[in-house]
């Protein structure tokens, strides 16, 4: 799978965080956004989402809160990112643990630590279909 | 007499110009256990005192050369004996004779002649108030040193509160402004392409190439600035995790240079920092209190090199030597600092780390730095030592903190 063809769907309290993300990564992959945790759930309904990287420190939903509810809808093929500048926080270090969150990227965003990545998960989405 | 716990024989100093009074009352004394040293004149006795201080001094007024009032006035000036209990015994029942013996600062007053055992009670009631004040001001010593660590606890618990609130609010402008710069960049890179398969003339060649010679520069020069803050940030962060009591796994050499960031405005230009740091694991501390360990530590360096530019010139070979290291046979990590400033004299080395101890002006330490380090080192079941060599303008202070490894 192309990673072009890849739905990313991308959640920050921060609008200039989400506009940013789009104009770097626009043409990259399919970018979705959404600025809480319930507007992010109704994105993951409504759309074939594979990649969700979500900020922790958000208002109403924390990111981990965020990810263990995508984790209770039993999707299938996602991968849960946390995006926050607090590594070293005991909630995502536990999230890293349990697997809510497969992986924990740095504020600011390595741009191309995040491509590896999805990249890295689209290569196993084409073995396993 | 004994002390409470038995262990320590007291020492008296008897000064008399009457050899007799003095062979009488000293093996009284010895008899009654305690050590008894004796001087035959005023001068004698303050010398005696002055080279190895008794625990109390039984003093004749009349004497030749010195006379008591004279010898304990004398004594009173000194810092270290000042504070020995001094008796006058005398045959003067004079009450202005005790007066001037009080005011020299005697805690009490015999006359001669004297009662066995009236003498004995009056010195082991010196002795045992004596030991109590002592007792009570290491307590109270003690008690300030809490306080102030306290205080300190206090004020890095609020401002880890304020630099985890800023960390946070400064992590999400620097993402977008990263994220919009590399963004930037790409469309600035195509651009430039499409510009020159656009230019047709020479001239238009020339311009472009002038107009876009400095852009990579411009973009790196950015994205440098950000990665500084990025980095200041991050190391702000250790202290928002001060006012939790839970050990954190924590790499020692990020937390040196998480205080050398800190100190980075007081040493750059004149201090050269050079860093010998060995693989070391990780290890569970309190981040935060032993990154304030190795910023006193800098700080104070950084004092020294100051005062040896002030009094010898400035001289561009003046650093700070950083060198870590771990022993894996003991599990421990060793940290040393090295500075080549003004040095620490050999009679102040033991005391430094003594609480409200200080070489510095009034207002400029509080003479706790030191004292609350070692209690923070000691907290972690570390070692905190001191070396220094050296004279003049080629001193060389060591520092050296040895932390156990613990996963």
């Amino acid at each position: 799978m192309e990673i072009s063809n890849v739905n990313v769907l991308y959640v920050d309290d921060e609008f200039l965080n989400l506009r940013s993300f789009e104009l770097l990564f626009k043409g990259k992959f399919k970018i979705y956004t959404a600025t809480n945790g319930f507007d992010a759930i109704e994105i993951l309904k409504k759309n074939n989402i594979s990649v969700i990287i979500s900020d922790h420190k958000m208002p109403k939903i924390s990111g981990v809160d965020l990810l263990r509810q995508v984790k209770e809808l039993k999707l299938k093929n996602i991968l849960p990112i946390i995006h926050s500048g607090f590594l070293e926080d005991e909630e995502v270090q536990t999230a890293l643990k349990e697997g809510t969150a497969k992986y924990c990227l740095d504020k600011p965003l390595n741009e191309f630590k995040l491509i590896e990545i999805i990249k890295e998960f689209a290569k196993s989405l084409q073995i396993q279909t | 007499m004994k002390s409470d716990d038995q262990t320590k024989t007291y020492s008296i100093l008897i000064a008399d110009d009457n050899p007799n009074n003095l062979k009488i009352l000293g093996s009284m004394l010895e008899k009654m256990g305690y050590n008894v040293r004796v001087a035959k004149n005023g001068e004698q006795a303050f010398n005696s005192v002055k080279t190895l201080p008794p625990d109390l001094i039984l003093l004749d007024i009349h004497m030749p050369i010195m006379d008591g009032y004279e010898v304990c006035k004398a004594i009173k000036k000194e810092k270290d004996i000042q504070d020995i209990p001094i008796i006058f015994l005398s045959a003067l029942t004079e009450s202005f004779n005790k007066i001037q013996a009080f005011k020299a600062g005697g805690v009490d007053y015999i006359t001669k002649p004297f009662e066995v055992e009236e003498v004995e009670i009056r010195i082991i009631n010196h002795i045992r108030l004596r030991e109590r004040s002592l007792k009570l001001q290491i307590a109270l010593d003690e008690l300030k040193v809490k306080e102030k660590q306290l205080i300190q606890t206090e004020k890095m618990a609020a401002l880890g509160v304020l630099t985890s609130g800023l960390a946070h609010e400064i992590n999400n402008p620097i993402n977008f402004i990263s994220n919009s710069i590399l963004a930037l960049k790409e469309r600035t890179d195509k651009l430039i392409d499409m510009s020159k398969t656009l230019a047709s003339t020479d001239e238009d060649v020339e311009n472009l190439r002038k107009t876009t010679k400095d852009v990579p520069e411009i973009f790196d020069n950015i994205t440098t600035g950000i990665d500084h803050i990025t980095n200041i940030v991050k190391s702000l962060r250790i202290y928002s995790r001060v006012d939790k009591d839970q050990l954190v796994l924590s790499s020692i050499s990020e937390l040196i240079d998480t205080s050398l960031l800190i100190l980075y405005h007081r040493y750059k230009e004149k201090i050269l920092i050079e860093k010998n740091y060995n693989s070391a694991p990780k290890t569970l501390c309190h981040p935060a209190k032993i990154s304030q360990v190795f910023l006193n530590i800098l700080s104070n360096a950084i004092d020294g090199i100051d005062e040896a530019n002030l009094k010898y010139g400035e001289q561009i070979d003046r650093k700070i030597v950083i060198t870590t290291s771990f022993d894996e046979k003991n599990s421990t990590i060793t940290i040393n600092f090295q500075d080549n400033g003004i040095g620490i004299k050999e009679s102040v080395k033991n005391k430094i780390f003594d609480p409200f101890f200080t070489t510095k002006e009034v207002n400029k330490g509080s003479g706790l730095g030191l004292a609350i380090c070692s209690s923070i080192i000691k907290e972690h079941n570390g070692t905190i030592s001191v070396e220094s060599a050296g004279s003049d303008d080629k001193s060389k202070t060591s520092f050296t903190v040895i932390l156990p490894v613990r996963s």
